[in-house]
């Protein structure tokens, strides 16, 4: 099956070395640990934790924004390794990235126009003497997601739109050299309800009319529910749960899934306040010192002898969800009856 | 006790009653209005939510009760404020500081802010606690507070930023709560959390709700917070609020497009699953320089009628909830 994955990761590790210097050894802080995922044409795949849990780590290593330190990525079936000019040419024009922050991401001083003619022109795109063409190009996209009549936004400044619309620009931007991917950093984060719909709505349309896959990076479960075909879980830099949307949702796994569903507040307070509460204790440990045996383990309310001394290894319940847990199959078994 | 006579509480008046506020904001050559607040009251013992989108002027109304604001050009124009009886407008300034120091507590979204980095934990809440009391720095009081919170001692010595952000929350909330307030005011106070972290600052507050028997408002954009914690909420659009009620029959029944259309948002958000159609309200908030005539939502509304974009609708009750639309009038609406 991994043959036609669009993106593929293998094993994935990116250690930071930090707190050098000349009387302290260098530490090394692994942000992302042993990391394997795919992704097909069309499908979207959504990344979850909470801040620390290397997900943004992961989006910016498939940008190659970061090095990886150990493991290995595809494109196409190609090894990143072994990336020729041409190659990396085509990767940076297939995979395309959309930032949380709209208002840090859009250049102040250059209008709408420059900010989407200029990657048409860099990516090769578009030659730079058709800036009739490239122009066109603009207004098809600004169209795209949905700022009418696209027109009048070519000569405005970023900071005259409003948050919502400069996350579209941002959406725009990434749809011009026409990808196959685009990864998505906590693009609907900083949006009020009604515009994080909007937004998320012109994010589906495009899905459904280019076929274009989105690495959906957020830490807003309820987003992703409504988004993803599939979802990985992570913390502390690892998968911990990883499956099908519908399964996930349905059938939990780890305890730490459990946990971050339970602890998302739900729009209905009869519900909410008569179901399972299950509140962790502390936060996530830092990356520096992580916990031995499972990570999760000082905060799990499922946690037993083995969960502090030994890794626990990744279990495949049923096809296409895996989780990171000692007692994934008891569990399983448990929830099932 | 009042001599204020309020027909729709008839219980005994709230430790919080807002009625008439106006608060403006002067700007080049005129001045804006972020809050037109008719009224809102937050009766003794009650969790109250404030949601909006961001400028709706949530957290403007919070800035005018303190009667502090982020900026000079911003100030409190009419109305009153009454906190336990005492109003906020016509007093002086050294009454206010009082009312501010011993009656209300605030807890902040930016807790990373609302700390002295160089200042150890314990000397900015016992600073607080010698300018506010009499009791004159008593350690105990302040050990006492942070127990209450759910963290140990040491927190005391240490400084910002050796705590993490649930750990800052948690002395914000204690901070909040040293001088025993009658109310709280609590602007996103876990916007900034991550969720595991969100549920236990909700758990927290809820418990010392219960434990103190204190008053709540709570400003959040979150309705599934809301409908954790909060007894009664307001909802608040450009400067004004368009509907009020208890949360379960907001959240059963809304009465107001404006509430219908948030609560499809966050509901669907909620339960669906990828391809199920997700309602959103069209358009944006307007900005406080173009604010429509007549309704102020009459521009996105999906059921807008002609009087909407020329008057502007009073209050209709509908069963236990008070909503702002023409469409409950006898005349224009439904009924």
């Amino acid at each position: 099956m991994a043959e036609h994955a669009l993106l593929q990761l293998q094993n994935v590790e990116k250690y930071f070395s930090v707190g050098r210097s000349l009387f302290q050894r260098k530490k090394q802080l692994f942000a992302v640990q042993n990391v394997s995922l795919h992704i097909y044409p069309g499908e979207t795949v959504a990344l979850v934790g909470e801040s620390g849990s290397g997900k943004s780590t992961t989006g910016r290593l498939v940008l190659n924004l970061e090095q990886k330190t150990g493991g290995e990525i595809f494109y196409r079936g190609k090894n990143m390794d072994t990336f020729t000019r041409d190659d990396w040419r085509a990767y940076r024009r297939g995979v395309q990235v959309v930032f949380q922050d709209s208002h840090s991401s859009l250049n102040p001083r250059k209008t709408i126009r420059h900010i989407l003619t200029a990657p048409l022109f860099s990516s090769g795109t578009i030659p730079s003497s058709d800036r009739i063409g490239a122009e066109e190009r603009a207004i098809t996209a600004l169209a795209e997601v949905g700022l009418q009549p696209p027109e009048t936004f070519l000569t405005k400044y970023p900071n005259e739109l409003s948050g919502g619309q400069r996350q579209r620009i941002g959406i725009a931007r990434a749809l011009l050299t026409r990808p196959n991917l685009i990864v998505a950093d906590e693009p609907v984060s900083s949006l009020d309800v009604s515009v994080k719909a909007q937004v998320l709505n012109v994010l589906d349309r495009i899905q459904r009319d280019t076929s274009v896959a989105y690495l959906f990076i957020s830490h807003e479960l309820s987003v992703v529910r409504s988004i993803a075909d599939r979802v990985l879980v992570m913390y502390l830099g690892t998968i911990v749960e990883s499956g099908p949307a519908v399964d996930l949702f349905d059938l939990t796994i780890h305890p730490y899934t459990e946990a971050l569903i339970a602890a998302t507040p739900v729009p209905d307070p009869v519900a909410t306040r008569t179901r399972k509460r299950i509140v962790l204790p502390g936060g996530v440990p830092s990356p520096l010192h992580p916990p031995g045996g499972c990570p999760f383990h000082p905060r799990c309310f499922y946690a037993k002898d083995i969960c502090r001394t030994t890794a626990p290894p990744n279990v495949e319940i049923r096809p296409g969800h895996t989780a990171r847990c000692h007692f994934a199959e008891e569990r399983f078994s448990k929830a099932r009856t | 006790m009042s001599e204020h006579n309020v027909p729709d509480t008839p219980a005994a008046e709230g430790v919080l009653e807002i009625r008439n506020l106006v608060t403006e904001i002067r700007i080049p050559g005129r001045t804006v209005r972020p809050v037109e607040l008719e009224s809102l009251s937050v009766p003794r013992g009650a969790v109250v939510g404030l949601v909006g989108e961001s400028g709706s002027g949530k957290s403007m109304t919070a800035y005018s009760i303190l009667n502090l604001f982020p900026t000079i050009a911003a100030s409190v124009r009419s109305g009153s404020i009454r906190i336990n009886g005492l109003d906020m407008v016509s007093a002086p300034e050294h009454v206010r500081q009082t009312v501010r120091g011993q009656q209300i507590g605030m807890v902040f979204q930016d807790y990373a802010l609302s700390f002295n980095p160089v200042i150890s934990i314990g000397a900015q809440l016992m600073e607080q606690l010698t300018t506010h009391t009499r009791s004159g720095g008593d350690k105990k009081k302040i050990l006492t507070v942070l127990d209450e919170v759910g963290l140990s001692a040491d927190v005391f010595h240490r400084y910002p930023h050796e705590l993490s952000g649930g750990m800052l929350q948690r002395v914000g909330i204690a901070s909040a709560l040293i001088c025993d307030p009658l109310l709280l005011l609590a602007d996103e106070p876990t916007t900034a959390l991550d969720v595991t972290v969100q549920a236990q600052i909700l758990e927290l507050l809820r418990q010392i709700q219960r434990d103190r028997d204190l008053s709540i408002l709570l400003i959040t954009h979150d309705l599934g917070i809301v409908a954790e914690i909060c007894d009664l909420l307001y909802v608040m659009y450009v400067g004004k609020v368009v509907e009020y009620g208890p949360v379960t029959d907001i959240f059963q029944q809304p009465s107001h497009p404006y509430t219908q259309g948030l609560l499809q948002g966050a509901l669907l958000s909620h339960s669906g699953t990828k391809g199920s159609v997700r309602s959103a309200i069209e358009g944006n908030i307007p900005g406080l320089t173009a604010i429509p005539s007549g309704c102020r939502f009459h521009n996105r509304c999906p059921r807008a009628m002609p009087i909407c974009s020329t008057a502007e609708p009073q209050f209709y009750q509908t069963g236990n909830l008070q909503a702002a639309c023409w469409l409950h009038d006898a005349e224009h609406g439904d009924g």
